[in-house]
């Protein structure tokens, strides 16, 4: 937990609110005012660039999954789910903009453009297209630019370059084995296991580190897999995102196939907790990057 | 004897292929040396903790299946009964979800228990329902559907609303026997084991009450409480399976029918025949399901089991006579002997239609009046000169919705309405003949084989399902005309398989859990007025029609020589009928998903409440289902908002308890 405390995200944090507090005395003025986001990523995306935003769908999940430095301001509306986020809700808001996702909100793209304009974006692009890190990148700036944010957001993204590149030159004398990043997805037997494609990966490539799974590259970037897939990736260092007391997963360490494999009985098993979130944005993929160097720099 | 040793002859054939394939690709030496002589190797080691757990699960599960259902059959006298058609699998699986979800660490403590618990819930539900006096065959098993839909709606509610913790439970719901370690197999073994010798100790018991109630008593023996003790038996095996193992569908209705048709009919070859006959289904289902799983992701064996039985289920319809078949025909008659006109409220049929319209008009304004905002009265009727704002929602929000849930409403309740009296069955309904889920799994192909379609086609995809589905049926229930009894077992199989297709292509396209869910439980989310224009034409051209042809459904209540006495050409009344039925469901069906349940309750509260002379039914049961849907449509956006609750799911909770209590209410003979 101590990426917390660094210096760069109190920085980011204080300028965020700072960003927010501006806006909010702003917008007074204007009829149509404030930005909804249907989904997680883009109301990330919102407050990395220091604006609050003004509805989000399912707040108590995002809580419970998202975790970045700048916190959810306590006047965010909840607008409902994710999948059927309310309309009326929605125009209540009377907001400027909304951001949604293709995957979701397609087929109500007319009934929220009638509310405020709206932008629904792609975070699972085609393969042979772009990858899912260079879309976030795109999405965020296409994001900043939407709410006059684009300095803040260009320097947002370049933060992150910084950091990945810095971590990229500290982690390659700590290691050369190559890495498999999975998410347990509780209550049930099945394992996530992410491809080259996915942002998550593209993030530890960035960090010099070799993905150990080389499964066939899906559209939203992950293989679901069970512990027949494992013993051919054991070299590995096994990254993982587990809930929090999982029974699937106690059971797991208990069978026999699970303590043979050279990873668990090496040790090279590490947790990132259960609150990474592997589909968000760049403050999300910031915290990805903390995460993993103190997974793979911790004394065992 | 015969048919118990051909089966584990074939058990053991299908084990062994299920034991060498997956990932691992095991030699057959292998297994064996893992069996008899372990070492600690990794290939062994995938055979002792990940392969034999998992054909031991799968055995497990196949005998419970088999034994739970052979006793529910014997029970109810029903060749329809099984764990899934009472209702004991849905309840379980409430349990399990319900229980992952508020209690995590009780669940994982003793998921059994929950299941057990569900399960039971469930069944005596339906038990209390269904034998308030008495028994009958078809009431257990209409009340057992009615619970089902009910929970599985409350289930579908909550992996909505909570999408990420039950994003796991999906595989888990269409029965997968992927395993971890002995535990599942440690837990079960000795529950089914305990459950499967109690059933086989008291098989004489079970012969006994194969025969005549009054026989049975003559024989001494206490004939409900060895029912209800039957009942608890069948219940817990298949709770434990549902618990270990998934809502694996089928397995306890084709286990008993396939060993019976071998000419078994004694309880005591009967039940280990089942038992050995459902081990080798659920073994197989398995052994495909791993066959089509690619490294990508997990087939469960439950949607692969519902596509190997219902076809079946086909064949045995075809294969049994219209006598036979026709078990549940009776029910109709007595259903509609005991509410003749006026019979429950004592009012004059126009009383009736009056309070209804009051009512459709009174949900009609509750409808564009509540939701999210808040609207006064006056606000609501000053809208037309009010405010930009209030406009855009009462009018662009929730008028065109409430509208299309009207429409959809009376489309599907007189499409069930006509399907109840040409086949004669109390069960008919769309859902039930296949045409609601026809029309789903072909929408579903559309939104997966095609992603970047057009919205305007998966209506028509959706009509297109409808009638294939329909023709198909038709096909293959056509035997010199229509049996009522076969067409309805046929649309139940076809049903069963359009639904298994829908689980599959949910499971293996990795289609977002809630986006399908969604659609797939029907909803009135965000229908405008395109939409509405799209509906429109066919309620309002179909349903005069319908009212026109209703004196041809009078005709065919009386049975099939009086008609022909009176010069009516059965099969073309039939044939109409029935097309205008298909066309009202599918038009709905494509605009607001596969909206069930309104086509089976509303003509059923209709026909309680006036009778049987469809004149004056046609009218009264469009106006039940249009108010059953906009109240049902305004309570899932106004309870939890801002969150939606799709209103196919409201209308099975609301619909349910009605059903139920108007099953109660005419339990007098």
């Amino acid at each position: 937990m101590n990426y917390r405390y660094n210096r760069r995200n109190f920085l980011l944090a204080a300028s965020a609110v700072a960003i927010a507090t501006g806006c909010q005395s702003r917008s007074t003025q204007s009829d149509r005012q404030g930005f909804v986001a249907l989904e997680w990523v883009y109301a990330e995306n919102l407050l990395a660039l220091g604006i609050a935003p003004k509805g989000l769908a399912d707040i108590r999940g995002y809580q419970q999954y998202v975790n970045i430095p700048t916190a959810l301001n306590s006047n965010t509306t909840d607008v409902g789910t994710r999948q059927e986020p309310s309309l009326e809700a929605i125009a209540s808001l009377n907001p400027q903009m909304i951001f949604g996702t293709q995957l979701r909100h397609e087929t109500i793209y007319q009934d929220l453009s009638k509310i405020a304009s709206t932008k629904l974006y792609n975070p699972y692009p085609e393969p042979g297209q772009l990858d899912q890190f260079q879309e976030m990148e795109q999405t965020f700036l296409s994001i900043a630019e939407l709410t006059n944010q684009r300095s803040q957001g260009e320097q947002v993204l370049a933060q992150l370059r910084d950091r990945l590149s810095q971590a990229s030159k500290g982690l390659s004398r700590v290691s050369d084995r190559p890495i498999l990043l999975g998410q347990f997805l509780g209550n049930t037997p099945q394992l996530r296991l992410f491809t080259d494609n996915s942002m998550a990966m593209r993030i530890l490539n960035q960090m010099s580190l070799r993905n150990a799974w080389q499964g066939q590259p899906d559209r939203y970037g992950f293989n679901t897999v069970w512990l027949e897939a494992l013993p051919a990736v054991q070299k590995a260092h096994f990254l993982y995102i587990a809930p929090e007391n999982d029974a699937e997963f106690k059971k797991l360490q208990n069978n026999p196939i699970w303590q043979g494999l050279e990873f668990v009985r090496e040790n090279r098993l590490t947790s990132l907790g259960s609150d990474t979130w592997l589909f968000g944005g760049p403050l999300s993929a910031q915290v990805i990057v903390e995460r993993v160097i103190a997974a793979l720099t911790k004394k065992p | 004897m015969k048919s118990v040793i051909t089966g584990i002859v074939l058990l053991l054939i299908v084990l062994w292929v299920h034991l060498t394939q997956g990932q691992s690709n095991s030699s057959f030496e292998t297994v064996i040396g893992a069996v008899f002589s372990p070492d600690n190797s990794e290939a062994q080691n995938l055979i002792r903790y990940l392969l034999l757990p998992r054909s031991l699960i799968g055995v497990l599960a196949g005998i419970a299946l088999g034994i739970a259902g052979t006793l529910l059959q014997t029970i109810t006298r029903n060749p329809l009964a099984s764990p899934t058609t009472l209702g004991v699998n849905s309840g379980a699986y409430f349990a399990v979800v319900a229980g992952a979800i508020f209690v995590p660490q009780q669940f994982a403590i003793a998921p059994g228990l929950f299941a057990f618990a569900g399960g039971l819930l469930a069944a005596g539900l339906v038990y209390v329902i269904a034998t308030s006096v008495r028994v009958t065959p078809t009431r257990l098993v209409l009340a057992g559907v009615a619970v089902s839909l009910m929970l599985s709606a409350f289930t579908a509610t909550l992996q909505l609303v909570y999408e990420n913790e039950t994003a796991g439970l999906f595989l888990w719901g269409a029965g997968s026997l992927v395993q971890t370690d002995w535990s599942g197999v440690r837990s079960a073994l000795p529950q089914i084991l305990a459950g499967s010798a109690i059933a086989i100790l008291f098989i004489r018991l079970w012969d006994v009450l194969l025969l005549e109630d009054q026989t049975a008593r003559s024989l001494g023996v206490k004939v409900q409480s060895a029912r209800f003790f039957g009942v608890v038996v069948a219940v817990f095996l298949a709770a434990i399976v549902v618990s270990v193992v998934g809502a694996v569908g089928f397995v306890g209705l084709v286990a008993p029918h396939l060993v019976r048709l071998m000419g078994v009919r004694q309880h005591l070859f009967l039940l280990p025949g089942a038992a050995v006959w459902g081990a080798v289904l659920v073994i197989s289902a398995d052994v495909v399901a791993q066959q089509v799983a690619t490294n990508v992701s997990e087939l469960a064996a439950g949607s692969v089991t519902a596509l190997i039985g219902a076809p079946f289920l086909i064949w045995l319809a075809r294969r049994t006579s219209p006598s036979e078949g026709g078990a549940m025909n009776d029910s109709v008659g007595s259903l509609q002997s005991r509410s003749l006109p006026g019979s429950s409220l004592y009012l004059p049929y126009w009383g009736l239609m009056t309070i209804a319209i009051g009512l459709l008009l009174l949900a009609l304004f509750s409808g564009v009046a509540f939701g999210q905002i808040r609207f006064s009265v006056l606000d609501v009727l000053q809208a037309l000169e009010g405010n930009a704002f209030s406009q855009q929602v009462l009018f662009d929000l929730r008028l065109s919705r409430v509208l299309v849930a009207m429409l959809a409403g009376a489309s599907l309740s007189v499409s069930g309405l006509l399907l109840q009296g040409v086949i004669r069955n109390p069960l008919a309904g769309p859902e039930i003949i296949g045409i609601t889920s026809g029309a789903g799994l072909f929408a579903l192909f559309v939104l997966i084989l095609i992603p970047n379609a057009p919205v305007s086609l998966i209506p028509i995809a959706a009509m297109l399902g409808a009638f294939t589905t329909f023709a198909i049926v038709c096909v293959i229930a056509w035997r010199d005309g229509f049996d009522p009894g076969r067409l309805a077992l046929v649309g139940i199989a076809i049903s069963a398989f359009c639904a298994a297709g829908i689980n599959l292509l949910v499971v293996s396209a990795r289609l977002q859990v809630a986006q399908a869910l969604v659609w797939l439980s029907g909803s009135t989310y965000a229908r405008s007025w395109d939409e509405l224009g799209q509906l429109v034409v066919f309620p309002v051209v179909l349903l005069p029609i319908a009212w026109l042809t209703a004196r041809w459904l009078d005709l065919i209540a009386l049975g099939d020589d009086l008609p022909k006495l009176l010069g009516v050409r059965l099969q073309q009344a039939r044939l109409v009928l029935m097309s205008i039925a298909v066309m009202l469901a599918a038009a709905s069906v494509a605009t607001v998903g596969t909206l069930g349940f309104v086509g089976l309750l509303a003509p059923h509260a209709t026909r309680l409440l006036v009778g049987n002379y469809h004149r004056q039914l046609i009218p009264l049961s469009a106006l039940l289902g249009a108010i059953l849907v906009v109240i049902a449509d305004t309570i899932g956006r106004t309870i939890l908002a801002p969150r939606e609750i799709p209103s196919g799911l409201i209308t099975a909770m609301i619909g349910t308890p009605y059903f139920l209590w108007l099953l109660w209410q005419n339990r007098d003979e």
